[in-house]
């Protein structure tokens, strides 16, 4: 298989443009300039090309549903504000492969007619932002950004604008929001983000990953690519690999490779040779699956959605035999109820509720009505929210109690965890 | 226009109208707490959450604009649930502290408790829950509970978008998310209050009221706003004679307790400024005229009714007797309602003479409640509070008076220097708000060259102190009457409470003199206002029951469409 994002990684010189140059770079954005915004378009859509993000909305389909003249300017965000749980993929191009995203960056703003695009940055990552920064740099000094790139007419700017390290500034409304220099709450939609988004402009947000894609599909062709994974989930993707594996790390899969493949093959297999217990397929939002439904899955977003499940980021989270799942849950719980933005209620309350009931059961304090509870909790927050936040608690707690629910009820009856040396 | 189906009921509205619109529509009251009509949405609380057919999620009706044909159910089993599960999460970290709550009783997460919730509590458990600040003080006014919050930002939004102050905001995130302001800085401004009105629970609340009285022992009377030409419409809270009795003593009765603003689209929306929420305690001031006084040689004393009608009716006929109808004189007052100008206007006809001057005078310097870099007289902002502070100067105009008492009072002062006039009957105090001391001076020892100088007033002035007679009126509070704004609508003020001592209406006082001089005979204000729109061309055509609760335009052109107005868009204050 072609690798498409990770091919020339090796070369660790590959975050300065003449290496990048060297391998070929940026002829994806000189072919896109000769090519009419249409014509991208229609190759992106042919790619079948879907968001990195975790929705996974098709990226072609998404650029059409901009508004058309408004007579006002159009915003490319780049989405770099990764802070999934689990998820560090986005990270991997920003830091070792960065002129690629410069490119599709680029490539997007030309199809979509943007000539200014925004890099929102994870707060956190200090590195990143320098080495994109100076990135950018070289690629203004190339003439690749700025006035009139590559003497074809077409002026592009590109600023990064580094978080201040929320997780909500992912979501593309509070990522809108807080590059507005507000605080980073998610927007009422409608108006979605391709009518009204930055500056009250039509906007478009695309994740890093989905964006380091575009240079392959212009240089190649939409078909090319999709040629990659299954027909529905094309092309390649970065998956997270965390937790108990021998080897973690980022690897770039077709899409549909079997999930064991990546833990056994890649991963190098489960620590100290225990066994499988439970995988996050998709980032920590998305429900957990066992390993009796591991062993059969693909990595494509159709198996995934047939498990009642999602590919979300592509953050796989391997636990072992010896995880106790109520205090992975917890973990799971604190961490939405610390980064919730407060606006709806369902989410302000329900995420610190979910975690205070989950504190006690884990501590051996739980009350036998508890695990109800929770489940009529998740349902008070499934869906009814401005942004998915609390769909990303529901979700787990769901799955976790639907899977493991013997794990709550003996946590509750023996007043105590029976996997104590995990804790740590 | 659009037409869609709320739970069976269908309904015609414009295209772009929300559901939690159209079903107001249709009558049908969706729970919402943080939807307010006249803010932007935030769809935040998701109370207002409906199933529309053919979707998977239920939506949110306030966010949700209506489609031809849309089919909306709003009370389905499912969506009850979602409603009480949502209503349960409001719930699950409030202090439930209504017993020594303020706003008990008028509180809507109350209310819904007993409408959808009325659930034992799963969260019942108060050291479980969030610890949050209270009795955060913001400024002078205006003091919040941060615990009590159901964060719905109605209060957030009402200082973005109407008082554009932008001085309220979201603090911290997650359940630890509170209210406040920027540094705890205080509030500023002269609409403060309506923070108070617009917050569906006990978080924020009004320092002037609060501890005062249950609001279950008031009861709302309404009323038009006199302190500008704006004419708020509000109502006055108060506790009647002989209403409910219980505890009389901490709660007085025949007390206004309170001014809330009364929705009217065209002239003030939700809202009135501080002032007029404050002007209540000029009812109430201990500086009240309460009984009838006459010169006499160790200045003003007590007289009797009696005496006072008699006295005067006999005196104004002789100087007109001795000296001719032109040396008796009245003066108009656009602090005073049409039908007491009126009146004053028809008795002085009925002596011979035409009153033509009226004073716009309203006391100097600062009122409870202000904020503002110049005098209250002078102020004026592009919200409601209005440079005019009389609230019938129009009105006064469309009477007849049209000529404003200025510095020589509009030729009066100097005909009574020169002795052309004798008697002067003046409708509130004209000088009081005359600050140059020399001008007040001169104007004062004019008026001293009098025969007879009655003035009729609310107040003791320094004008009364120097009368033949003073003849103690009323406040707004304790009469029936219109008002005519600077739109020229006319509007009804209403009596709330019964008049001080022995002070009476200000119609009925001049309603006496007009029956003296076989002017006619008037038991109530509406008479006086039927008469008045027979004789006076501008308000021709015009009664009580046309002004009902949205007033009448002078001249009356048009009548207020219906709809203009009305409560279309939700039901009062915390809708």
């Amino acid at each position: 298989m072609e690798k498409i994002l990770t091919k020339h990684m090796d070369d660790l010189n590959l975050s300065q443009i003449e290496t990048y140059r060297f391998y070929g770079g940026y002829e994806g954005l000189r072919k896109a300039l000769s090519m009419k915004p249409d014509e991208i378009i229609e190759e992106v859509k042919k790619s079948g090309l879907r968001g990195r993000g975790g929705a996974g909305f098709p990226t072609g389909m998404k650029w059409t549903f901009l508004a058309k003249n408004t007579g006002k300017p159009i915003y490319l965000c780049c989405n770099a504000d990764e802070s999934e749980p689990g998820t560090f993929k986005d990270r991997l191009i920003i830091e070792r492969n960065p002129h690629q995203l410069i490119e599709g960056i680029a490539i997007a703003c030309c199809a979509i007619g943007a000539h200014t695009a925004y890099i929102y940055i994870r707060g956190e990552f200090f590195h990143g932002a320098r080495v994109l920064q100076k990135a950018l740099d070289e690629a203004y000094a190339s003439g690749f950004l700025g006035k009139d790139i590559l003497k074809s007419g077409f002026d592009l700017h590109v600023f990064l604008h580094r978080g201040m390290g929320a997780y909500i500034c992912g979501e593309e409304t509070a990522l809108i929001q807080s590059l507005e220099g507000k605080k980073g709450f998610p927007r009422l939609k409608p108006p979605f983000p391709a009518v009204v988004g930055l500056f009250n402009c039509p906007t478009i947000v695309n994740n890093v990953e989905t964006l380091a894609n575009l240079p392959y599909i212009v240089l190649n062709g939409g078909a090319k690519y999709a040629q990659f994974g299954t027909p529905k989930s094309s092309g390649t993707r970065l998956f997270s690999l965390s937790g108990h594996v021998h080897r973690p790390g980022v690897y770039e899969l077709e899409m549909g490779t079997p999930l064991m493949d990546l833990i056994e093959k890649e991963g190098g297999g489960i620590l100290k040779g225990r066994k499988l217990k439970a995988v996050i397929p998709g980032g920590s939002s998305v429900p957990v699956l066992t390993e009796m439904e591991v062993r059969n899955i693909r990595l494509d977003f159709e198996s995934m959605q047939n498990a009642g499940t999602m590919l979300g980021s592509g953050g796989v989270i391997v636990m072992d035999e010896a995880t106790c799942m109520v205090h992975a849950l917890r973990v799971l719980a604190r961490f939405y109820k610390e980064e919730s933005c407060g606006q709806c209620t369902p989410c302000r309350e329900g995420t610190g509720l979910v975690l205070q009931i989950l504190e006690r059961i884990d501590q051996g304090e739980g009350r036998l009505e508890d695990i109800d509870l929770l489940l009529r909790l998740s349902k008070y927050m499934m869906g009814t929210t401005i942004c998915p936040l609390a769909d990303a608690d529901a979700m787990p707690i769901q799955s976790f109690i639907a899977k493991f629910r013997n794990e709550f009820e003996e946590h509750i009856r023996e007043h105590g965890c029976s996997y104590d040396d995990t804790h740590d | 226009m659009m037409t869609l189906t709320i739970d069976g009921k269908k309904v015609e509205v414009p295209e772009g109208t929300k559901v939690i619109e159209a079903a107001q529509k249709a009558g049908i009251t969706i729970p919402r707490f943080c939807y307010h009509p006249a803010l932007s949405i935030a769809g935040v609380c998701r109370l207002c959450t409906v199933a529309i057919e053919g979707q998977k999620k239920g939506a949110i009706s306030c966010n949700t604009p209506v489609a031809e044909g849309m089919v909306v159910y709003t009370n389905t089993p499912e969506i009850q649930e979602t409603r009480k599960g949502i209503y349960e999460l409001h719930m699950a970290n409030h202090p439930i502290d209504c017993p020594v709550c303020d706003q008990s009783g008028e509180c809507v997460l109350q209310n819904y408790y007993m409408q959808v919730g009325r659930y034992k509590s799963a969260f019942k458990n108060t050291a479980e829950k969030v610890q949050k600040r209270k009795v955060v003080h913001l400024g002078e006014k205006i003091v919040l509970d941060t615990e009590r919050c159901i964060l719905c930002d109605r209060c957030v939004r009402f200082c973005n978008e109407i008082t554009k102050n932008y001085e309220l905001n979201r603090f911290n995130r997650g359940n630890h998310t509170e209210i406040g302001t920027f540094e705890n800085r205080p509030l500023t401004g002269n609409y403060q209050e309506n923070l108070v009105d617009v917050c569906p629970v006990g978080a924020l609340l009004s320092k002037d009221f609060r501890f005062k009285v249950r609001v279950w022992w008031v009861e709302p009377v309404d009323s038009i706003c006199n302190q500008c030409s704006r004419g708020c419409n509000i109502q006055l809270h108060v506790r009647k004679k002989g209403g409910q009795v219980q505890n009389t003593v901490f709660h007085p009765t025949n007390e206004v307790y309170r001014i809330k603003p009364r929705l009217h689209a065209d002239v003030n929306s939700y809202w009135i400024c501080d002032v007029g929420r404050y002007s209540y305690k000029q009812i109430h001031t201990e500086s009240r005229l309460s009984q009838p006084l006459k010169k006499g040689p160790r200045g003003l004393q007590a007289k009797g009714w009696a005496d006072a009608f008699e006295d005067i009716a006999s005196r104004m006929r002789g100087i007109a007797q001795k000296s001719g109808p032109s040396s008796v004189a009245a003066l108009g007052s656009a602090q005073h309602t049409n039908e007491e100008n009126y009146l004053l206007w028809r008795w002085m006809k009925k002596m011979g003479t035409s009153p033509t001057v009226y004073h716009r005078a309203v006391p100097k310097g600062g009122r409870p409640g202000f904020h503002g870099d110049v005098d209250w007289g002078e102020f004026e902002d592009n919200l409601l509070i209005q440079k005019d502070k009389n609230p019938n100067t129009r009105g006064v105009q469309a009477v007849g008076f049209h000529k404003e008492f200025t510095l020589d009072g509009a030729g009066l002062l100097p005909a009574i220097e020169r002795g052309e006039i004798k008697a002067l009957y003046c409708l509130g105090d004209p000088l009081r708000d005359l600050q140059n001391k020399e001008t007040f001076l001169s104007a004062l020892s004019a008026m001293e060259r009098l025969e007879l100088l009655v003035v009729q007033d609310a107040y003791p002035s320094d004008l009364a102190s120097r009368a033949t007679w003073v003849l103690p009126g009323v406040t707004f509070a304790e009469k029936e009457g219109t008002f005519t704004n600077f739109q020229g609508r006319v509007q009804r003020i209403r009596k709330a409470i019964e008049p001080l001592g022995e002070a009476k209406a200000d119609w009925e006082i001049l309603s006496e003199f007009v029956k003296r001089f076989e002017g006619g005979e008037f038991s109530s204000a509406e008479g006086i206002f039927e008469a008045l729109a027979q004789e006076i061309p501008a308000f021709h055509g015009m009664t009580y029951e046309m002004i009902g609760s949205k007033g009448v335009m002078l001249p009356l052109t048009q009548t207020l469409s219906p709809q203009s107005g009305e409560r279309a868009k939700g039901e009062g204050f915390n809708p």
